[in-house]
């Protein structure tokens, strides 16, 4: 296993990739990536934030990041695990069911869930909430608040994570469900599976062993997809919802011209996915003899 | 083994998620936003220091108001009535002076005698002290003084000269040089500084031997360029006078008593040459303030004025004792008054304010309110959906996105903010009364504003705040009729061709037509306007620029045709300063240049009528004379507006019961009554748990 995972990190670069983020983080050798003038340099690397406004001032670029990095990773969880919980089912579903009416019915929401831009979800999700029943979506105007118990400030922190998430999981679950009726229907068309039933093997057998086995792929690798798409995502939905986290540090940075945030940013996002891919690389071993190589 | 948990897992998976989501989407329903009490109320800006001479806004000034009270307020009908005041009272005091103490004895025996007089006379009180005999009698117009006068031989009496001393410039440092050496100085009973170059005096004694010696002195100092006049001689000197008493159970939110050191220290920070108060010549009529005692003051006016009470409501009244001798800037973000809230401090974004318990009309029921700084619409939509805030005073573009909404009401304030063109009357075409109304009967106002104004504009309604007693019904416009312009313009010599109409010396009638560029509602209305006039054949260009520019350098200055304007009108009736013709010259307040014989007169005669019937007639002459000569075309007046959440705020003020030391709190709905909204704010409560049974002062 350990030299499956050290050719795989090799042979992927990405292990530069993850020494090149502890590098920068541990040495703030800001100047080595070309940012010799301008506030970041001014400020010492990567050690000082210059965003004038929201009492970011003067924080360390690569603790804040850390900081809204763990807030945005509560979000791409909870939509890893609706994305999960939900897609795979769902793909199961639609790979399994044999009427074409019911068939369809379920396609056409898949499609079109795997169709909907997150941003644009949060937007509708967000005017929609608020305006029907009253509820605070935006992580600004519930700040603002005062809470009878601790118990409601808590659950309105973790609607506010709920919310971005919902956003963002439809696409996924769209996703991952074609991705895993698209296997389903390549290994029931399977030869060794016609092999199976013509030696007797009951289909509940087949299908569970044989058919949905094989088709693990796309499931165990959606730490790996999943993560790329919402934190891609998380860029545009969290501003749109106010949420503090990783996404709208990045917007914000990004439209400040703070190379410094920005670097630290998108390394600390870099890391995360380098994680997930390696997530999904152990299950993939774990779970495909053939991808043992 | 794997297997048959995974497919546990693909029926369980989805499950436990909807039901999750479910589970938590109703608890976060069930939330609330609001464990608090407090009356929370969206501003659109910062407030700034806390002001009231110079509030930086209009949230600065509604917070101020609930910070510091006034001397006296206006009722429901706009009438004034006492606040910090117990009560006023005009009395006019008549000095005469005696040549010898023999003469004076006999004067003050005459008095007594006439004692079964005095009350036909109105005489109060006569005092003797040495040479001169103090008579004070009721009102602010007597005029028994004469008769008065008929008590005393004549010869016993030293006449009053009345002097008025101009100089190049210095007058009151001359005018103080002078007094402090001259041997005649004791004779000056009154003077009172006009301006820089003019000194006006009252003397009683030997007037040749004053003016000999202020005539040798002026002299000496030739640079001042002085001339001295001798206006009018009288038996007597009579002074107006304005007692205010002040009320003894108000204390300032540190405790320390409200007495009359605060309004006269507050006086001279209003009037002080220093300060850039805009009311600060409102005071010029008074001749001099002096404490009596700790709540009785005595305003000495310099003539009879019958709006002198108005100036006082104006006044702010700030602690003396925390003042006087300090910079002013620590004390305003931190600022202690009398008024129903006291100032609790700022938390991030939020001013809040407490109640005055000690208050003398009644601590307020609220017991918090808060003002939160909420910059962004998108903001104040969410703080008032998720109902963080309990209301606030939206823009124009919020009231129309809010109207619909079922759980907001929106409240219209008073419409005080005037909306008019005024015309300069120096122009050559626009000097003529006829093109002015010609103007006017080209549009139909009323459509114009329908079309182009957002839903806070309301038809014009009058010259004087809306709902003034003195200004009953409403004033008519001009109606929309073509053909009457037509009529005017030919009358007027103007002769209609396909491009415009020209006069005698075939000049175009050509105007341009000033507009706030910012003010979006403006530039519709203007350029509607236009194409009113247009039609009727009059050619009006638009011209946008910047506030400071269209004000500072073109109205002001006199260089401009019409101006669309805008001003808040004034719960008053003093519109001297606005219309008369001594206010013409550039930079005064009478920037259409109206010199109208007729309007001179009512306005100086609103100056000087103290009964009310009288003064009704005269404001409705006034209003009428305005709307028939047309110095401005009078279109709209927009009302403020305030959207709460409904059912979560309402009133409930003090009503005194019986004698007056009893009250009863008495709940209402939240609506603009009397001078408006801010009036009522004191009395705001938040929700309906707020019960309406409370302590009396």
């Amino acid at each position: 296993m350990t030299v499956y995972f050290v050719r795989r990190l090799l042979a992927g670069m990405i292990g530069w990739t993850l020494a090149g983020v502890l590098l920068a983080a541990v040495f703030q050798w800001a100047p080595l990536f070309g940012l010799g003038s301008g506030p970041v340099s001014q400020g010492g690397g990567l050690q000082t934030v210059f965003l004038e406004d929201g009492g970011m001032k003067g924080v360390a670029a690569v603790s804040l990041t850390f900081e809204r990095l763990g807030a945005s990773l509560k979000v791409a969880g909870l939509a890893f695990a609706l994305v999960v919980a939900l897609g795979a089912p769902l793909g199961v579903l639609l790979g399994r069911v044999h009427w074409p009416l019911l068939r369809s019915a379920l396609a056409l929401p898949v499609f079109g869930a795997a169709w909907a831009p997150g941003f644009w979800l949060a937007g509708l999700l967000a005017a929609w909430l608020l305006d029907r029943y009253g509820l605070g979506v935006f992580g600004a105007a519930t700040g603002q608040a005062s809470f009878a118990s601790e118990r409601d400030r808590a659950l309105d922190a973790w609607w506010h994570v709920f919310l971005p998430a919902v956003a963002l999981a439809p696409a996924g679950v769209g996703w991952l469900a074609l991705r895993v009726r698209e296997a389903l229907l390549l290994n029931i068309a399977a030869s060794h599976i016609e092999a199976g039933r013509a030696r007797g093997l009951s289909e509940e057998t087949l299908f569970v062993h044989h058919v949905l086995r094989n088709s693990l792929r796309p499931i165990v690798e959606t730490p790996w997809s999943v993560g790329a798409y919402v934190f891609g995502g998380l860029i545009l939905v969290e501003p749109v919802l106010g949420y503090p986290g990783a996404g709208s540090l990045i917007l914000q940075a990004a439209l400040e011209a703070n190379f410094g945030v920005l670097l630290a940013a998108n390394l600390a996002v870099g890391l995360v996915l380098v994680v997930s891919r390696a997530v999904s690389e152990a299950l993939v071993f774990a779970t495909d003899p053939r991808q043992r190589f | 083994m794997l297997m048959s948990w995974l497919r546990v897992l693909l029926i369980a998976a989805p499950v436990v998620a909807i039901g999750a989501t479910l589970w938590f989407v109703g608890e976060v329903r069930g939330l609330d936003y609001r464990a608090d009490q407090d009356l929370i109320l969206g501003v659109r800006e910062d407030p700034g220091p806390l002001n009231p001479f110079s509030p930086a806004n209009t949230e600065g000034e509604i917070i101020s108001s609930l910070i510091y009270d006034r001397l006296l307020v206006r009722d429901e009908q706009l009438r004034l009535r006492p606040h910090l005041l117990e009560s006023w009272e005009m009395v006019t005091q008549v000095r005469f002076f005696f040549q010898t103490d023999e003469d004076a004895k006999k004067g003050a025996e005459a008095v007594e005698t006439a004692k079964e007089s005095w009350a036909e006379w109105g005489l109060l009180e006569a005092v003797r002290d040495q040479l001169e005999i103090r008579l004070l009698l009721e009102g602010h117009q007597v005029k028994v003084s004469e008769s008065l006068a008929g008590l005393f031989p004549e010869e016993a009496l030293y006449p009053v000269t009345h002097l008025q001393i101009r100089t190049s410039g210095a007058a009151a440092e001359s005018f103080r040089d002078f007094t402090a050496h001259a041997v005649e100085a004791e004779q000056i009973q009154r003077a009172w500084m006009t301006n820089n170059h003019l000194v006006e005096l009252a003397i009683a004694g030997e007037p040749e031997r004053f003016l000999k010696e202020a005539g040798l002195y002026y002299r000496t100092n030739d640079q001042l360029d002085a001339q001295i006049e001798t206006k009018e001689s009288a038996r007597f000197l009579e002074d107006p006078i304005l007692l205010l008493r002040l009320r003894q159970d108000v204390a300032w939110h540190d405790g320390a008593k409200f007495t009359t050191d605060d309004v006269v220290f507050s006086f001279q920070m209003a009037t002080g040459e220093t300060s850039g108060w805009q009311f600060k010549s409102r005071f010029d009529y008074v001749q001099n303030v002096e404490k009596v005692d700790a709540f009785t003051l005595r305003v000495i006016l310099r003539k009879p004025y019958a709006p002198a009470l108005e100036t006082w409501e104006k006044l702010p009244v700030l602690p003396a004792h925390l003042l006087r001798g300090k910079p002013p800037g620590p004390f305003f973000s931190a600022p202690v008054g009398t008024g129903p809230f006291r100032f609790a401090g700022k938390e991030g974004r939020s001013i809040m304010l407490d109640r005055n318990d000690d208050y003398f009309l009644g601590a307020p029921r609220q017991e918090r309110t808060v003002f939160r700084l909420l910059r962004n619409p998108l903001d104040r939509a969410v703080a008032m959906r998720t109902a963080v805030i309990d209301g606030f005073r939206p823009t124009v573009g919020e009231v129309t996105r809010l109207s619909g909404d079922p759980r907001f009401e929106l409240v219209q304030d008073v419409a005080r903010l005037e909306s008019f063109v005024a015309w300069n009357l120096r122009n050559p075409f626009l000097k003529d009364e006829r093109v002015r109304r010609a103007l006017a009967h080209a549009v139909d106002e009323n459509r114009l504003v329908a079309e182009t104004m957002g839903p806070d504009a309301v038809p014009w309604s009058g010259l004087f705040y809306p709902g003034s007693w003195f200004a009953r019904g409403k004033a008519g416009l001009p109606a929309f009729d073509p053909d009457k312009t037509a009529e005017l313009l030919e009358a007027a010599g103007w002769t209609r061709y396909f491009n415009g109409w020209h006069n005698a010396e075939d000049e175009i009638l050509e105007l341009t037509l000033l507009v706030e560029r910012s003010n979006e509602a403006h530039r519709r209305l203007a350029l509607a306007l236009a194409r009113e006039w247009a039609e009727a054949g009059i050619v009006v260009q638009v011209e946008a620029h910047s506030w400071e520019d269209m004000v500072g350098a073109r109205v002001m200055t006199g260089e401009f045709d019409g101006a669309l304007l805008s001003w808040r009108m004034d719960p008053g009736l003093d519109q001297f300063s606005v219309w008369h013709s001594s206010k013409v010259a550039p930079g005064q307040g009478n920037f259409t240049g109206l010199q109208d014989e007729a309007v001179d007169e009512v306005l100086e005669h609103l100056r000087t009528a103290f009964d009310s019937g009288r003064t009704q007639e005269l404001a409705i002459r006034l209003q009428d004379l305005i709307v028939a000569r047309q110095p401005c075309l009078f279109l709209c007046a927009q009302g403020d507006f305030w959207v709460f959440r409904k059912g979560a705020t309402g009133e409930v003020r003090p009503v005194p019961v019986g004698d007056g030391n009893l009250v009863e709190w008495e709940r209402q709905p939240l609506e603009a009554r009397g001078v408006g909204l801010m009036r009522s704010m004191p009395w705001w409560v938040r929700g309906e748990a707020i019960d309406s049974e409370g302590s009396n002062p």
